[in-house]
């Protein structure tokens, strides 16, 4: 029996490093087929606000980000530091957001490399060479939680995603009665304005507070389907703003630069004037603005904030 | 011919050089060599002189994990620094030559502008391109820009009519990256921020064997024509009398201004001021003898985009700051430190 023992031991042992190094073909956004771990160890994602998160969130093996420099000269994760309070204390730093530093992350010596088809495309090929790097796309035209899902594929973490996604539905359930009961759910329009073109940016989806609201039954203003169903949001002439007869305007502000509900609005008079008299959002004190890195993300965090914060603002 | 010493190979090849540049260019030879090495050394991963010396002359697959990182990341980007120094630096030498103007330099020309434009337009047309056709298209836009300016300023070759030219063509390109900016969402653009900066830190080997091909296809077409370059110096006029099909070696040396400068536009972005510095430092330390003054430039400019990407990647690590942004810093330090030296150099001639 011993023997046995010892011999399944050894075997075991002679096993994990093929086991280690088991691997599986998955696809990413930007369209190439990757043999990735099946189960990465080390994980360093080139994209804070989207993989980094969404990979701490599902407790996948990461062990290192890209970061960005605060006014003080700190490096932070944005929304890892708003939503988790996840710092480089953690985690390492791999590069600062911008410019990737390829001795770093190689230094990190990872097994599996996330990077974004927005800013790290560019240099697929060199983090191709240090290890397998698949390629995240948030604007890929589909669903946030559908490209979250596929992400935790990528870091074998289906099943925790699968719990989250669970205990968010029971939760949405409860805060659509809890907010509206059996009656009517109101419309939204997610926009945004763009006082350097005078344009406004309307948001097919964005992020977590456009799930949300949509998993809440808010119907959505026409204009949101005139972006692109491959985009994530479209500049639009800034006269399409009387086109919006939503109940409710939800924007996004960045706190750390000063911006507010009011500054927002602001922007708004100098784009289009006289939108407070026309909307009837506007008219009804129904413009809604949520912190930018708490809800941009489409994490089981961020969404949870949203639905914290739409509980405060409107019972 | 004085200061001039005449190098004699057997009885048929003579080749007088200055004695100015018998020193300059051995210590610049020098200079540049003890760079690559340092750089190859300079780095966010602590490397050891044993990992560089691996990476120089070991197989890539029997290198450790240092070692390996100098040779998958630093080789290239240094190679590269060298080489699109000396080319951008030939560049703008046969500009300056062509327009009699010391200024000049590619993206006076456009050149950089009209890669930006094709590589723009064709992320915009065509979102899903993949990433490796965009060197392609880069290298397409710069030389479609140089045969057009080269087209709409035939008769102006001369006199700096030329770069008139090109001054206008870049406005109009200018303005075409603007409406192709405005007309899209900045997401579609991202993926060309880095390089439109004027990077080194995308190089990678396919880069380094681009920019290699074509310098190692023009650097003797350049060295083979330069003595036709001297009777330029003097004027289209005087050439003319001198028997010279100035028209012809004119639009020759644009061309070849537009291919030295293309795979280094394609490679690395528009890096704008190399070969106007470097032009003028190897005027200031060398004189005027075009072939002397190309490759004290060539070498020149590969010392300061060399220094540029090495310091960007490792002054203010983790933060890399591009070579684009470098180089004017860079640069312009080394361009007054040349012009105090250059002027050190005449004061004790005379």
């Amino acid at each position: 029996m011993n023997y046995l023992g010892l011999t399944m031991g050894a075997l075991a042992l002679v096993a994990m490093p093929v086991m280690a190094q088991e691997t599986r073909p998955v696809t990413d956004h930007a369209g190439y087929t990757v043999e990735i771990p099946a189960d990465p160890q080390r994980i360093v994602s080139l994209h804070d606000w989207t993989a980094t998160v969404m990979t701490y969130e599902l407790e996948g093996n990461l062990i290192g980000s890209s970061g960005r420099l605060d006014d003080a000269g700190n490096y932070f994760v944005r929304s890892g530091r708003e939503l988790y309070d996840l710092g480089f204390d953690e985690i390492e730093l791999a590069s600062v957001h911008g410019e990737l530093d390829m001795e770093r992350i190689a230094s990190l010596q990872p097994d599996l490399i996330i990077g974004n088809v927005g800013d790290t495309i560019e240099f697929r090929e060199q983090l191709a060479a240090i290890a397998p790097t698949v390629m995240f796309d948030p604007m890929n035209g589909r669903t946030p939680l559908e490209n979250y899902r596929e992400l935790a594929d990528w870091v074998d973490r289906t099943e925790r995603f699968e719990e989250l996604n669970t205990e968010y539905e029971a939760r949405v359930a409860e805060v659509r009665t809890e907010l509206f009961g059996d009656g009517p759910v109101p419309s939204y329009a997610a926009i945004m304005p763009n006082t350097e073109s005078g344009e406004v940016r309307v948001f097919r989806n964005y992020g977590a507070q456009s799930t949300v609201l949509e998993d809440l039954g808010f119907s959505h203003a026409a204009i949101m389907d005139q972006v692109p169903e491959t985009e994530q949001d479209a500049s639009f002439s800034a006269e399409v703003i009387a086109q919006i007869d939503s109940d409710y305007v939800f924007l996004t502000h960045i706190s750390d630069q000063g911006q507010t509900l009011e500054t927002m609005m602001a922007d708004f008079d100098q784009i289009a004037p006289g939108y407070r008299e026309l909307l009837p959002a506007a008219r009804n004190n129904r413009f809604i603005s949520m912190s930018r890195f708490h809800v941009y993300p489409t994490t089981f965090a961020a969404m949870n904030y949203v639905l914290d914060d739409l509980l405060k603002t409107l019972k | 011919m004085n200061g001039v010493v005449v190098l004699r190979l057997g009885r048929h090849v003579s080749l007088p050089m200055s004695r100015r540049f018998l020193l300059v260019a051995p210590l610049l030879v020098a200079a540049l060599l003890v760079s690559m090495f340092a750089a190859l050394n300079l780095g966010s991963m602590q490397t050891s002189l044993a990992d560089a010396l691996a990476a120089l002359f070991l197989p890539q697959d029997t290198l450790g994990d240092s070692a390996r990182t100098v040779a998958l990341f630093r080789m290239p980007r240094i190679a590269v620094a060298v080489l699109a120094g000396a080319m951008l630096a030939a560049s703008g030498y046969l500009l300056q030559v062509v327009s009699r103007n010391g200024l000049a330099d590619p993206g006076i020309l456009g050149l950089s502008s009209g890669a930006t434009v094709v590589v723009m337009g064709a992320s915009f047309l065509y979102p899903a391109m993949p990433i490796e056709n965009l060197g392609l298209l880069a290298l397409a836009g710069s030389l479609g820009t140089a045969l057009l300016v080269l087209g709409l300023g035939r008769n102006l070759l001369s006199g700096g009519g030329i770069i008139l030219v090109g001054l206008s063509i870049n406005i109009v390109l200018g303005a075409l990256i603007e409406v192709i900016l405005v007309s899209g969402s900045a997401m579609q653009f991202s993926r060309l921020v880095t390089w439109s900066r004027g990077t080194l830190s995308t190089v990678d080997g396919a880069d380094l064997r681009l920019v290699l091909q074509w310098f190692v296809v023009l650097v003797p077409a350049l060295i083979l024509s330069s003595r036709m370059l001297a009777p330029l110096l003097l004027g289209e006029e005087s050439a003319r009398a001198l028997g010279v099909r100035a028209t012809a070696i004119y639009a020759f040396y644009v061309l070849l201004a537009a291919a030295f400068a293309a795979p280094v536009v394609a490679a690395c972005g528009p890096v704008a001021f190399v070969g106007l510095m470097s032009s003028y430092i190897a005027r200031r330390v060398v004189g005027d003898r075009p072939t002397e003054v190309v490759v004290t430039a060539m070498l020149s400019g590969g010392l300061i985009l060399l220094w540029a990407d090495t310091l960007g990647r490792t002054l203010f690590a983790p933060i890399i700051i591009s070579a684009g942004v470098m180089v004017s810093v860079v640069g312009v330090l080394t361009f007054i430190l040349a012009a105090r030296l250059g002027q050190r150099f005449s004061s004790r001639e005379d």
